[in-house]
């Protein structure tokens, strides 16, 4: 490498200070000023008695001037050029596989659904009062655990990017135990009421809980493990627990609720247990230093995480308030015998719709890897009084990714449709027939575009997160659910109960849009968001 | 009966949460000063995660831990400020506050930081209206604030509008420059106690509180360096992979920070006079300095009795570092070995440094020195290390006043050691002064006192004299309790 240093013939200097001065360059690169050279001169052993002797100046720091002197042209320092990335089909196909393994538990469930009639908590032939107890307990146990899952996810990858392995521990067994607390109190607090109102007969409440309560703890062990990075240790747990629920059905004719509770046992207890022991191998290996480590204070740690846990909280009742919603009303049903009954014909049509989620959510992955990957080496390329290409670059990058994802996701609705309809069609699998009725396929046309619009807003969320906005985020989705609420409630009083759908359509719409224009923000002013996402 | 003084000593990457040499100082120091001073610990630490190192003696009735890094909010574990507080602040904080109080003074820091000379009294200032704004208002939203990001950019564009194309910065390096800023001046969220006297170990960040409470209260600020901050910085952020704008936004915000020290502390402590050196060129009043050398407890670095054999040993007690210049230790080895096949070589001291180790290991057995010189590791007990030597070697090509040189002066040891930093002031007239990098010179020097069995004992009894005369841990206590009280008055 060539000096940043004119040392060409014609200098005046001394022979030994032209010397010094090449080695020296040559190490340190472009000094920024004489203090620079002369604490390197010092740490080579050069002494103010060695100057004056054989550099003929007065101490090291005349020296170093000198030597500043001759750093005639500077030639700073760049980051060596990125490496050459991967071919973007592959890049694409790595991310979706990727980001396939968050929900290839959910994509199992329904598939097992359509090809067996059963899943892990759900059975096509329950009879209503069993269905509309599962799920009331299903329901719950989103909702009550969403935001602790979320804020168990944050908090822990926190401490993981730090590779605070003990504090990953302590957080996630903190919060798990907070979370399990409140599940147990709201189980109880529930069955109590019931007991005292007689809301719902005894043998209903009892089933819910017990479903509430194994799925609670599902979602709770799963979140551990996806914050660890174990997608594929998840999904197949998984899909272990599902074999586990088919087997015993297959061979013994067992009953479908011991099959279930065999099923969600074995899920809860290996995502627990493979959990503790990640965690646990992890933290024996954390630096002996760091050994007296300590969480902040329960209000700060609470402070941090409330908006995710907000998020998560939010994003769970978003997603199954049309249920509820429609299960309680008698427009276009008759009499209900309780203030909520199943309909297995709106459940079927939410069902189908979420394969359009499943589909999609994959190509989230590729986006965001695309955009870690991008934004140092973008940011590094473009001088700081030009900002506004960088900021135009990554705008570009971002309509580039949301056409494609709106692609995708519209794409995704006629790849849902057409696939049932192929296997209804194949007369293979006779459950498939319940799918196309009226009510299931008009749930479905309207969920599955609510399901698009609402991957799109995630889409955003998800940049949005990286950006440290959760609050965006919270407001958009806010406005979305409450949108969801009151076009679902109305719609489904006045004309008919399916209609609920509806206002996930329309909540979902809210959501996408509001997120839009808040990730328009974000991108025209992305050095800002950049900065400030630490 | 005195009165009880009260003291905030304000550390740096080392006490009570590192071992080593500085800690090491004040945990002596706390402890020798147990009878007439209460000391209030502020260390600045790397991350909130480390475990203290050290039983905190009873005299230190406070610690307020000030983490740069592993935070989301710098409130997080400064466990001074309640939350209600911080939460309050953050409320507080909307952008007409950040627009008329602090775009002002990020503007003026930046110019500062960026100028070819620093204005240490006005940055003094700026730090301190901004602890005062950090009082009121909360850190984490106005540094993440738009205008603030503006602000800077500006300023910095504005200073750099005339540089070559090749030195402007990118948009990278300018979010790296102001997240430097706000990590590293989050020590202006502790607001330090009112005390009698503050006490700085670095012309460092740590040194601010010190500042703030001179600049709020008129305590009296006392600065010691054991190293010189400076020039210790300057060499490791030159190592950084780094582009040269953020080398030089991060070396200018260093020293700006460093020379605020020297500019406000009353008495500017080296613990040699060599290191004046720096402090004078960085703007120190040399009429503020006052050297107090480090001790050592002359009752537990003792002369042992008898030796068991006849074999020669040398023995260094030192990191496995480059700056310590093993390498030449082991050069010397193989010339004093080629005339006494008898000698060995003990090198004590942990290894920061594992490359580096290796290359000394490679260099050992390239020179067929694995039988002669070992390494032996840290040694709680150095004072047993030494005594196994009959001459104790340091090649350091870098030093202040280095503890191994008078642990072994205590130890009745002759010492060989390079000429550098201010090891002449502790050895010269009764230990042997050598160039660094100079193999054959050690070697020349160690044999000279493996042959002659009494220069060796009447060099290692005039070592001990001077210590015994100079270098004390109870003559630096007493320095710094002089020191104190004067300041206190």
């Amino acid at each position: 490498m060539t000096p940043p240093v004119d040392l060409e013939s014609g200098s005046s200097k001394p022979h030994a200070i032209l010397s010094l001065a090449r080695d020296l360059l040559s190490r340190i690169d472009a000094p920024k000023d004489h203090w620079e050279v002369a604490a390197h001169l010092e740490v080579s052993g050069i002494r103010d008695a060695d100057v004056r002797d054989e550099y003929g100046c007065a101490d090291v720091f005349a020296l170093a001037q000198e030597i500043m002197a001759l750093a005639t042209e500077v030639t700073p320092r760049r980051p060596p050029p990125a490496k050459r990335p991967a071919p973007l089909l592959w890049r694409f196909l790595k991310g979706y596989v990727t980001g396939l393994l968050f929900a290839m538990p959910m994509a199992a469930q329904t598939f097992f659904m359509i090809l067996f009639g059963y899943s892990l908590w759900a059975w096509i032939e329950f009879s209503t009062h069993e269905a509309t107890a599962i799920a009331l307990g299903t329901v719950a146990s989103f909702i009550v655990t969403g935001g602790f899952t979320q804020a168990i996810s944050r908090r822990g990858m926190f401490y993981i990017h730090q590779h605070e392995d003990i504090l990953t521990r302590a957080v996630s067994y903190r919060m798990t135990a907070l979370a399990v607390v409140t599940v147990v109190v709201v189980g109880v607090f529930f069955f109590v009421a019931n007991l005292l109102f007689e809301i719902l007969p005894l043998q209903m409440v009892v089933q819910a809980e017990l479903y509430f309560f194994m799925l609670s703890l599902l979602w709770l062990s799963s979140s551990i493990l996806y914050m660890l990075r174990k997608q594929l240790l998840c999904a197949a747990i998984i899909c272990l627990a599902l074999l586990v629920v088919h087997v015993p059905i297959l061979l013994f004719n067992v009953p479908i609720v011991l099959a279930h509770t065999l099923g969600l046992v074995t899920a809860i207890a290996l995502s627990f247990v493979s959990g503790w022991l990640i965690l646990t191998r992890r933290a024996k290996r954390a630096h002996r230093d760091y050994a007296g480590a300590a969480l902040p204070r329960p209000s700060i740690l609470v402070y941090a995480t409330a908006a995710y846990f907000w998020y998560g909280l939010l994003y769970f009742s978003f997603l199954f308030a049309d249920r509820v919603i429609a299960w309680s009303t008698e427009a276009g049903r008759g009499l209900l015998p309780y203030f909520i009954w199943f309909d297995s014909r709106y459940e079927l049509g939410m069902d189908w719709a979420l394969l359009c989620f499943v589909l999609t959510v994959g190509i989230l992955e590729f986006t965001i890897q695309e955009f870690s990957d991008r934004i140092i080496p973008g940011a590094q390329a473009v001088r700081a009084d030009d900002a506004a290409a960088f900021n135009r670059t990554f705008t570009r990058f971002y309509y580039w990714h949301l056409a494609l994802f709106a692609l995708a996701a519209f794409g995704s609705i006629v790849v849902s449709f057409w696939g049932l309809t192929m296997l209804r069609n194949a007369g293979v699998f006779p459950f498939i027939e319940v799918f196309f009725n009226p009510v299931t396929k008009s749930v479905f046309w309207w969920a599955a575009l609510g399901y698009v619009f609402l991957v799109l807003g995630l889409f955003n969320s998800v940049f949005l997160f990286a950006l440290s906005r959760p609050f965006f985020v919270l407001r958009a989705l806010g406005a979305g659910f409450v949108l969801n609420v009151i076009v679902g409630f109305v719609l489904s009083r006045v004309v008919s109960s399916e209609l609920a759908v509806v206002g996930l359509t329309v909540g979902a719409f809210v959501f996408m849009l509001l997120s839009s224009l808040y990730a328009r923000r974000a991108f025209n002013r992305l050095d800002y968001y950049y900065y400030s996402a630490y | 009966m005195a009165r009880r003084l009260s003291v905030l000593l304000t550390t740096e990457g080392t006490y009570p949460y590192h071992h080593g040499g500085v800690s090491t100082w004040c945990d002596s120091l706390i402890r020798g000063l147990a009878p007439s001073v209460d000391f209030t610990l502020l260390p600045i630490m790397m991350n909130p995660y480390i475990s203290v190192k050290f039983d905190l003696p009873a005299n230190v009735v406070g610690l307020i831990n000030v983490p740069l890094w592993g935070t989301e909010e710098p409130a997080e574990f400064i466990l001074e400020i309640p939350f209600s507080r911080v939460y309050v602040a953050k409320q507080r904080t909307t952008a007409f506050v950040i627009s008329r109080e602090f775009v002002p003074l990020v503007r003026r820091l930046t110019g500062i930081i960026l100028a070819e000379k620093t204005d240490a009294q006005l940055a003094g200032e700026t730090l301190y209206a901004m602890s005062r704004y950090f009082q009121e208002f909360d850190y984490n939203a106005t540094f993440k604030s738009q205008l603030v990001w503006e602000a800077f950019c500006d300023e910095v564009l504005a200073h750099m509008a005339q540089r070559a194309p090749t030195a402007f910065p990118s948009v990278f390096e300018l979010v790296e420059a102001l997240r430097w800023l706000y990590r590293f001046l989050i020590p202006l969220n502790a607001d330090p106690p009112r005390v009698d006297v503050t006490h700085s170990t670095a012309a460092a960040f740590c040194g601010l509180p010190c500042v703030i409470a001179k600049l709020r209260d008129g305590t009296p600020f006392l600065l010691t360096e054991h190293g010189v901050y400076i020039r210790e910085q300057y060499l490791s952020v030159s190592r950084m992979k780094t582009s040269f704008v953020a080398k030089e936004f991060l070396l200018g915000l260093i020293v700006t920070v460093s020379r605020v020290n020297y500019h406000f502390a009353d008495q500017i402590s080296p613990v040699c006079h060599y290191n004046k050196r720096w402090e004078v060129a960085q703007g120190a009043a040399e009429s503020k300095i006052k050297v107090i050398y480090n001790g050592v407890d002359p009752q537990v670095f003792v002369p042992f009795e008898g030796r068991r054999d006849q074999t020669a040993i040398v023995v260094s007690t030192t990191r496995i570092d480059p700056l310590k210049d093993i390498e030449t230790l082991i050069r010397a080895a193989a010339h004093v070995y080629a005339e006494n096949p008898a000698v060995r070589f003990l090198i004590y001291g942990s290894v920061p440094d594992r490359p580096y180790y290796q290359q000394c290991l490679d260099l050992r057995a390239s020179l067929g020195l694995d039988q002669v010189v070992s390494f032996s590791g840290h040694t709680a007990s150095p004072w047993e290390a030494y005594n196994e030597g009959d001459v104790i070697a340091l090649t350091s090509i870098s030093e202040a006043f280095p503890y191994s040189v008078i642990e072994a002066m205590a130890c009745g040891r002759p010492v060989v050691a390079s000429d550098v930093g201010g090891v002449r002031e502790a050895l010269e007239g009764c230990g042997i002064l050598v160039r660094p990098r100079e193999p054959e010179a050690f070697a020349e020097s160690i044999l000279n006192l493996l042959r002659d069995r009494e220069m060796r004992f009447q060099i290692g009894q005039d070592a001990r004299d001077r210590v015994l005369n100079a270098f004390t841990i109870d003559r630096c206590i007493d320095a710094y309790r002089a020191s104190y009280e004067e300041l206190a008055r």
